[in-house]
């Protein structure tokens, strides 16, 4: 994609749009003009004419090129936003647009949080930070559920393999998580 | 150039041709997005699930074919983003259900719904226990010596984090699709993230993390036209009835986006996207640092020729950062998903995935 470019990039970007749109239709408008204007329509209507028909008798399905037109013009449409918005100064723009929002979000927040929590009271209905905490409780009592079902798994495991196994103080360790790399262990020794 | 007739004749009959399409169209469109607007039932490979962890799941998908391939195949998703039931989207278009088919007992770690609650989940959290008990339980169930790990873009990150520290994991083939190593070759992500104008600290504090429909608006920004095309795609094929339920499973699974996790997603922008540590070698988890060069499995590294999310450049990273000595590349055309989801998955990436690990599963 396109690297970062100078803050000035966007603007060139445009004004040479503008350049090459305006040398377009400049030359459109030098190009020799008949006397009579409707030859003039004439002149446009045929050249038009015959630029369709060139390009539909390049491929015998005449749907099937307009579509392939159609689609390769939003890829195109596509890649200028993209060469747009890969540019330094709109990252920068939006960068600093995002932060304004939160930062506008959280002064509503904090000036409508007295008012809304004390609504929620009147309504005996819990508020967003009780329910957001009620929920982490939850993730770590579940995160513990499942430390407490892993250690029971290896002390079952070692019961299984008998008295000649490892004791249960000492549950074999896990074959997928290495306690350190063999070199960091050489160092320290 | 033909002559007129020739070209008005050819012309009569393509106009002739599409007014029948269109009526097919309308047809179509009346009888399964009006009368019938359900969506085909999706993810259908059966499945059971092993063990949970809060709202992460282990599935197993039980293998197939009557001979069995040795060693457990366990896929690790992106984390957050978008649900991983594109992997097992539909019957004949689904990742997983080719591979049972050919003989892997498959396993997915599907994380859940992100929300705010799961602000505090960190690459720390999944790389030194999360994924070391997912992984126990398939050897304990698979009763193999070690298993073919698969990491799929951010899941990838995770997967090349895991093995970096962990040298002597019980991990025997490592497959990395479309997985970011080289973020300086990000694209437009690494453009908008890796600006130090982007308000990350700011956004995690509000939000615990990225909250779904910003989610979606990011990544719809990153491809402005491609709802445009997409519905033009839709009208060009509606003739045909197959394409009609693998637009509609596409369709809501690319408009299926869940959050990303507050710790996680600040790591990833700060020491990823933005100083690129994993692969110069800096990132630290716990104290420890990852290094790609433990990494010394066979590896199959695939990218996508039309990938807007992770480069080519971005993936290809990885090929001179680990150090394996069998390694294989592949970059396939298509994008981000449809390398491993589309159907051109099925003819190339598929049979080339299962290849390459038959021949270096041998127990």
């Amino acid at each position: 994609m396109s690297p970062q470019a100078s803050p000035n990039s966007f603007l060139e970007f445009w004004q040479d749009f503008l350049r090459q749109s305006s040398s377009f239709w400049s030359q459109a408008a030098t190009a020799p003009q008949p006397p009579d204007p409707s030859q003039a329509w004439q002149q446009f209507v045929t050249m038009w004419t015959e630029f369709w028909t060139k390009a539909f008798t390049l491929s015998p399905d005449t749907i099937q090129t307009s579509q392939k037109l159609w689609m390769e013009q939003l890829e195109t449409i596509s890649q200028g936003f993209t060469k747009v918005m890969g540019t330094d100064i709109f990252a920068t723009m939006q960068g600093k647009f995002f932060e304004q929002q939160l930062r506008w979000q959280d002064y509503l927040t904090k000036t409508m949080q007295p008012q809304t929590d004390a609504a929620l009271r009147a309504l005996n209905l819990p508020s967003r930070n009780q329910m957001d905490r009620l929920f982490e409780r939850i993730v770590n009592i579940e995160e513990r559920l499942d430390d407490l079902e892993t250690d029971t798994r290896i002390i079952r495991r070692a019961l299984r393999h008998g008295n000649d196994a490892a004791p249960v103080a000492d549950p074999p360790p896990s074959r997928a998580r290495n306690r350190k790399a063999p070199k960091e262990e050489e160092a320290e020794s | 150039m033909a002559d007129p007739m020739t070209q008005a004749a050819a012309f009569t009959q393509a106009i002739q041709n599409e007014l029948q399409k269109n009526l097919a169209r309308w047809s179509n469109w009346m009888s399964d997005f009006v009368v019938s607007p359900a969506e085909p039932p999706m993810a259908q490979t059966p499945r059971d699930l092993v063990w949970k962890r809060g709202k992460i799941q282990l599935y197993r998908y039980p293998a197939q074919a009557a001979q069995r391939q040795p060693l457990p195949y366990f896929m690790v998703p992106w984390l957050g983003i978008s649900r991983p039931y594109i992997l097992d989207m539909l019957p004949g278009h689904s990742m997983i259900e080719y591979l049972v088919q050919q003989g892997h007992e498959v396993y997915l770690l599907d994380w859940g719904v992100i929300a705010e609650e799961d602000k505090n989940l960190s690459l720390e959290d999944i790389v030194f226990k999360i994924l070391p008990r997912a992984i126990d339980t398939i050897l304990d169930l698979s009763q193999a010596p070690a298993l073919n790990l698969n990491g799929f873009c951010l899941g990838g990150v995770i997967t090349n984090s895991y093995l970096g520290l962990h040298p002597d994991a019980p991990v025997r083939n490592y497959i990395a699709i479309v997985t970011p190593v080289d973020f300086a070759h990000g694209g437009l992500l690494k453009t908008w993230l890796g600006h130090e104008a982007f308000p990350t600290d700011l956004l995690v504090r509000q939000y615990g993390g990225i909250p779904t429909y910003l989610m979606g608006m990011g990544f719809k920004m990153l491809r402005p036209t491609g709802d445009a095309a997409t519905l033009s795609g839709l009208w060009f094929n509606l003739d045909t009835k197959d394409y009609i339920p693998i637009f509609k499973a596409m369709d809501r699974w690319a408009n299926d986006f869940v959050g990303m996790p507050g710790r996680f997603f600040s790591q990833i922008q700060h020491e990823l996207y933005a100083q690129n540590k994993m692969l110069k070698g800096e990132l630290v988890l716990q104290g420890r640092r990852v290094d790609l060069r433990n990494i010394q499995q066979p590896m199959f590294v695939a990218t996508a020729s039309k990938d807007h999310i992770v480069p080519p450049l971005a993936a290809k990273g990885l090929m001179d950062a680990v150090g394996s000595q069998d390694k294989k590349f592949m970059e396939l055309p298509g994008g981000h998903i449809s390398v491993f989801s589309g159907r051109q998955a099925h003819k190339i990436l598929w049979p080339a995935l299962h290849e390459w690990v038959v021949e270096r599963s041998a127990v």
